[in-house]
């Protein structure tokens, strides 16, 4: 029966236990002096095992965008009190540019819906974004200068969210929002669309804790907003180059100076 | 003044992100290649160099000194984000094969910077005592370590009893510690680890 629980170590070390059987193991491990040994030596190889890979050099620009991102995130998080820290996972900037991007035919009834949905919604829910706004405003004072925060609208289930979008120095971030998101399964992953006649931009793509998620996007520096609408969608990977996936949230945006 | 990793890792707690570049710009391509190796696929590898350090960074992921090295630390939980990653896109790769990366491995060596050095060492070192594992061990701490596989399934993609893969597994292991061990210490971390 002992022989039994000690077979379990190298489950355990890979994590392959269930909840009991780990409980049962941890409390085995403790009078185990054999098991310890083992888990010991594993541990140890860990030191060594990994210098069995190649030694690849990391894609031409890794260090900005995650270093980026984690301390951009940080100090938006830390700003604005608006975004949850633990549920913002932005892990990818947008790929494509202004001159690269391509016009997806079954948008353009999107995008008109969304416009539609926006106004309405707008209206209906004009008086908490106005509080919201003001909350926002009133914080930005001392911290960013807020251009715009919009109501999310939705167009596919029962998601809900805001988008602000805040200027500090000469740095503009899209804060995105999002609850009652959809479930995502295996690669999925939700993207950020910023939107104009040209058609949609990438702009963040996020996970969720949960049903709740978050990104904040940072666009490249001295670039000027100049999109008109946002939208979310559900994406199958995180690498797709133009939205493929249900479009949940989309709203009209008003532009730096039509404030 | 260089700082050991232990004392960056102290300043990250503090917010001090001239200590997140400082022990990133060491650990990147560390970081990056082994979970590369793990995943095969670049872009989900620095993914998991993302994940790993803005946990360091915002999730204040506890490193204890007492229980080994902050460079042992940080594969570790390397290995565990890609292993997330695997089970939970359910596409484990096929099985990379070591000899193959033995071959490729000096061609990057050159224009390294001095941790190239150390890693080159490491890397000798792991590869001779892994050369000296029959075939069929090589493979189960393939499956076992870098895609982390359990001993069930490890029996059943190889078609060999559970008994016989746990014999395997704790045989690499033994065989492994007896060529290791003589020159543990050897390698410490320079300034970081000290």
């Amino acid at each position: 029966m002992e022989r039994v629980i000690c077979d379990l170590t190298i489950d355990y070390f890979n994590d392959q236990l269930t909840a009991e059987e780990k409980e049962r193991f941890e409390q085995h491990l403790e009078g185990c002096s054999e098991c310890q040994q083992e888990l010991a030596e594993w541990q140890m190889l860990s030191e060594d095992l990994p210098y069995v890979s190649e030694m690849v050099e990391p894609p031409i620009g890794m260090k900005e965008r995650v270093l980026g991102s984690i301390l951009d995130n940080s100090s938006s998080v830390a700003e604005q009190e608006t975004v949850q820290s633990d549920t913002v996972v932005p892990f990818q900037q947008p790929q494509s540019t202004k001159s690269g991007r391509q016009t997806t035919a079954r948008w353009i009834p999107l995008i008109a819906a969304a416009l539609v949905l926006s106004l309405v919604g707008n209206a209906y829910l004009g008086w908490m974004v106005q509080d919201q706004q003001q909350a926002l405003v009133t914080q930005s004072e001392t911290v960013d200068q807020l251009v715009a925060l919009v109501n999310l609208q939705p167009l596919e289930g029962d998601s809900s969210g805001t988008a602000s979008i805040v200027r500090n120095g000469d740095e503009i971030r899209v804060v995105v929002q999002a609850s009652s998101l959809p479930e995502l399964s295996d690669e999925e992953v939700y993207q950020v669309w910023l939107i104009d006649e040209d058609g949609p931009d990438r702009a963040g793509t996020f996970t969720s804790t949960g049903t709740d998620g978050a990104v904040v996007y940072t666009l490249p520096a001295g670039q000027d907003f100049s999109w008109d609408q946002i939208a979310v969608s559900h994406e199958p990977t995180k690498d797709s180059e133009s939205p493929l996936g249900e479009v949940l949230l989309a709203s009209a945006i008003s532009a730096p100076g039509n404030e | 003044m260089s700082f050991t990793d232990e004392q960056l890792y102290e300043r990250i707690l503090e917010k001090d992100s001239e200590a997140l570049e400082t022990l990133y710009n060491k650990y990147e391509r560390l970081v990056f290649s082994f979970a590369y190796r793990m995943m095969q696929d670049k872009q989900r590898a620095e993914d998991v160099v993302q994940d790993v350090f803005s946990k360091l960074w915002r999730d204040h992921a506890t490193f204890d000194a007492s229980r080994g090295k902050f460079s042992s630390w940080l594969l570790t939980m390397t290995r565990n984000r890609c292993l997330d990653l695997i089970r939970k896109s359910s596409k484990q790769q096929e099985v990379g094969l070591l000899d193959k990366d033995a071959e490729r491995v000096n061609d990057t060596l050159h224009d390294a910077p001095e941790q190239a050095v150390e890693w080159k060492e490491k890397s000798e070192r792991i590869r001779e005592a892994m050369s000296h594992l029959k075939e069929d061990q090589r493979k189960i701490v393939e499956l076992f370590y870098f895609h982390g596989y359990s001993q069930d399934r490890i029996s059943k993609d190889l078609d060999i009893p559970l008994g016989t893969v746990k014999g395997r597994i704790r045989l690499a292991l033994q065989h492994l510690r007896k060529r290791l061990e003589p020159e543990r210490g050897e390698f410490a971390d320079g300034t970081s680890d000290m």
